[in-house]
């Protein structure tokens, strides 16, 4: 897509012309819009499945129909998942650090945060003056959203359920749905695509497909630079673990108890949200800077800290989860265990954990796949290769012309690496939810 | 001021509903099979039957929610069956209400009127007078979420016959609302229908409801209508046994038939025999059938047939006693007035059974 990507080399041999997709601040938003687009998606299906049909229906029986009805009842019921979505992605591409430096543009906050820190040093005062602006802005965001969205959570105040009826489609009418589908797939996916190529290839450079092809590039990764896939595993692994032990403990704590405070726990871990990654690198160097541990190395930079930044980064995932799997186990089945003799540590090791395994194994996953990909605060704490994740190796190989191979193999390596483990959670919690009969 | 003081009535003309030869498929399953059924103007029909057989099929039908492969759906003389739901003129009332949380009550009960781009003026006189039917005026600024369950069921009630249908479809009206409130509402619902003149279809899986508010009842099992009638028609004259089990408490014998002609007589299995009244149909495979309060305990007056018994069990009502009591294979149950100082049978105690000829049925399944 870029000025010398495969698009534009084939508009400019066929139409003489080239667009400036990627050029600057319009790379950006493509590329966000590209990344975040799921986000939206997800929103937005589950919010028109969970509407009643018989409120499309009793619009229809009162002579509503095509876009009007679409616009006056499906779209004002479906917004909740619409604003949830767009805050969302709002809040994410705002403190996302990893797109605009990989597109080398700097005039954004995040990069900004993180190059004065990188370059200047921790006693910039305009990195923290960046840092709070990111905060105070995500936070505004995300309360301007739960504004517009009060009082319109409607889910609960319809019975029914079922979504919308389907709809038989036209022969045009499937015509342009497929196409509009398949555009948007390969626009989605041509970062895929271009990614896999551009890891195979030996040159490209001002041709739409390389010259050659070649495994080198994974030979290298896999020998040289596997410690970065080690490290990614090890840090993903351990911030799905804390993520889902913690987030268990406080949908449990927010969900079955009475403890005082419970709601402000809850929005503590749901305030990481909030928390642009790069502040969260900031804040853990600030804080812990220049404490180092009796063997001379600064806990700042200490690889536990990455671990700890990317667990509390995927918390409010995690959480979502874990309340969701909470929510599904009726509190009867635990009052019925405790009915017949059992207390209330057993009543959670017998019943409510084993019923909550899939849930807790999707919050795992949430957990790990976002946090094996996660840049932002990574950059900011990593200080030796040695203790580098995938997604720094995939940044520092960018940084060279020469290192664009064997970090595109490390992204195909991600990629991978995210899309099995979400297949393999939907195949366990499927397996598992068939298994004893859910739903509860 | 003077002008919305005008209250502009809702004017409905009562149309008929004809349904012919109307069959429909989920996939392989057979939900309606040869539906054939004739409305009058202004009739509360009811739509009578247990889960899943098929009443809420046909009402979504003639809403124009579901299709059929054939048939004819004739509404006022105009056939529906290929207009979609948004051009039929159907009122319909779900059972869930739908009243859609991001609009007030009026805009609720406006939209109908809004999607016919109706002028301003109108559109609100409407919606007053439709608020006015059911008592809601009132609240017309409030949201869904802030009225109770049988104000909710109102306010759908308002929206559907504020855009004046041609008929009305009350899938389910009183299923949401507490035992109370389904007496009163069902009795308002009653009114309004006999002031709109409205003709109206009302399913229920409840006969006390249909028996109540309607006019006559069609009584579905199987994706099949099984009868036509006017409550007590259904009550006194069931055409099998389904519909004489559906509608209110039934005895069933089991036995055979015996004898030709004006001899003919019913052995009930181990209990004795009953002369078949000269004329009486009696279908293959018939069953003895009659209703707890047509047959006497004990004592057998002139004219009527007796089957000996065995006092089961028995249970005081109030104004009546009902026993249970042992008939050969079978058991039935009678229902005795209670008078006071009477004393009840002892259990275990045989007896004798009389029977009113004339109240007997011989019906098939």
């Amino acid at each position: 897509m870029a000025c010398n990507g495969t698009v534009n080399l084939i508009l400019n041999d066929w139409f003489g012309i080239r667009l400036p997709f990627m050029e600057g601040l319009n790379g950006v938003i493509f590329v966000q819009s590209l990344h975040y687009f799921p986000f939206i998606l997800i929103n937005l299906s589950t919010s028109l499945r969970n509407i009643d049909r018989s409120m499309e229906e009793a619009a229809q029986n009162l002579g509503s129909s095509g876009i009007r009805l679409f616009r006056r009842i499906v779209f004002p019921l479906a917004m909740p998942g619409y604003l949830a979505g767009a805050s969302l992605v709002f809040v994410k591409v705002f403190d996302d650090l990893a797109t605009p430096l990989l597109l080398n543009v700097k005039d954004m906050l995040a990069p900004q945060a993180y190059l004065r820190v990188t370059s200047v040093g921790l006693t910039d005062p305009m990195g923290y003056v960046i840092s709070v602006i990111l905060i105070v802005v995500s936070i505004f965001a995300m309360w301007l959203s739960a504004v517009a969205m009060r009082g319109k959570d409607y889910s609960t105040t319809q019975r029914g359920g079922g979504g919308l009826a389907k709809r038989k489609l036209s022969r045009g009418e499937s015509v342009i749905a497929y196409g509009v589908v398949a555009l948007i797939l390969l626009l989605v996916l041509s970062p895929h695509i271009g990614l896999l190529l551009l890891s195979f290839a030996t040159v490209w450079s001002f041709s739409p497909m390389p010259d050659d092809f070649t495994m080198a590039h994974y030979a290298r990764v896999f020998g040289e630079s596997s410690i970065y896939i080690k490290n990614t595993l090890i840090y993903a692994s351990l911030a799905g673990l804390i993520d889902v032990v913690i987030g268990g403990a406080i949908a449990y704590i927010v969900l079955r108890t009475k403890v005082v405070g419970r709601r402000w726990l809850d929005w503590a871990a749901t305030a990481a949200l909030a928390i642009p990654g790069v502040v969260l690198g900031i804040g853990y160097l600030r804080t812990f800077y220049g404490i180092t541990l009796p063997d001379g190395t600064p806990l700042a930079t200490l690889w536990v800290m990455v671990v700890l930044a990317l667990a509390i980064r995927r918390l409010p995932y995690a959480l979502r989860a874990c309340y969701a799997a909470l929510q599904q186990v009726s509190e009867s089945l635990e009052e019925a265990a405790e009915n017949l003799g059992a207390t209330k540590q057993r009543t959670i090791r017998r019943i409510v954990l084993p019923l909550m395994t899939g849930g807790l194994l999707a919050g795992f996953v949430t957990s790990f796949s976002t946090a094996a990909v996660e840049l932002s605060a990574t950059l900011m704490l990593i200080q030796s290769n040695s203790d580098a994740p995938i997604a720094y190796g995939l940044y520092v190989f960018m940084q060279s012309p020469a290192g664009r191979g064997p970090g595109a193999a490390l992204g195909v390596i991600a990629v991978v690496l995210v899309a099995v483990c979400t297949l393999l959670s939907h195949y366990v919690i499927e397996r598992r939810q068939k298994a004893i009969g859910m739903n509860i | 001021m003077n002008v919305s003081m005008k209250k502009p009535a809702l004017s409905t003309a009562a149309k008929a509903i004809s349904i012919s030869d109307v069959n429909l498929y989920y996939g392989a399953l057979h939900v309606l099979k040869d539906i054939n059924l004739e409305i009058k103007p202004g009739e509360f029909f009811a739509f009578l039957g247990p889960s899943g057989c098929g009443k809420t099929t046909l009402l979504r039908l003639i809403a124009g929610f579901n299709t059929a492969r054939n048939g004819k759906v004739v509404i006022g003389g105009e056939d529906v069956l290929n207009m979609p739901p948004w051009k039929r003129e159907v009122g319909m009332v779900f059972q869930s209400y739908a009243l859609w949380p991001h609009m007030t009550v009026a805009r609720n009960v406006a939209f109908g009127l809004e999607e016919r781009r109706l002028p301003r003026a109108e559109i609100d006189a409407r919606v007053k007078a439709a608020l006015e039917l059911v008592g809601l005026e009132k609240l017309a600024d409030r949201r869904p979420s802030q009225l109770s369950g049988g104000q909710q069921q109102r306010v759908a009630l308002a929206r559907t016959i504020a855009i004046e249908p041609k008929v009305l479809l009350l899938d389910e009206p009183l299923s949401n609302l507490d035992a109370k409130m389904r007496v009163e509402v069902r009795r308002e619902l009653r009114e309004l229908q006999q002031r709109l003149q409205l003709t109206t279809i009302f399913v229920t899986h409840d006969q006390e409801e249909a028996n109540t508010v309607c006019d006559r009842i069609a009584v579905f099992n199987e994706g099949r209508i099984q009868q036509v009638g006017t409550p007590m028609d259904l009550y006194e004259k069931p055409a099998n046994l389904f519909v004489a089990n559906f509608l209110g408490t039934a005895n069933i014998l089991d036995g055979r038939v015996i004898g030709s002609g004006a001899d003919r007589t019913f052995e009930v299995t181990g209990a004795g025999s009953i002369p078949i009244p000269p004329g009486t149909d009696v279908p293959p495979g018939a069953k003895l059938v009659f209703r707890p309060q047509y047959a006497t305990i004990g004592h057998v007056q002139p004219g009527w047939v007796s089957l000996s018994g065995t006092v089961m069990h028995c249970e005081f009502l109030g104004a009546t006693v009902r026993y249970s009591i042992g008939v050969g294979t079978a058991t039935v149950m009678i229902d005795v007035p209670f008078h006071s100082g009477a004393g009840l049978l002892p259990i275990g105690s045989p007896t004798v059974l009389g029977l009113q000829p004339s109240s007997a049925l011989w019906l098939a399944e």
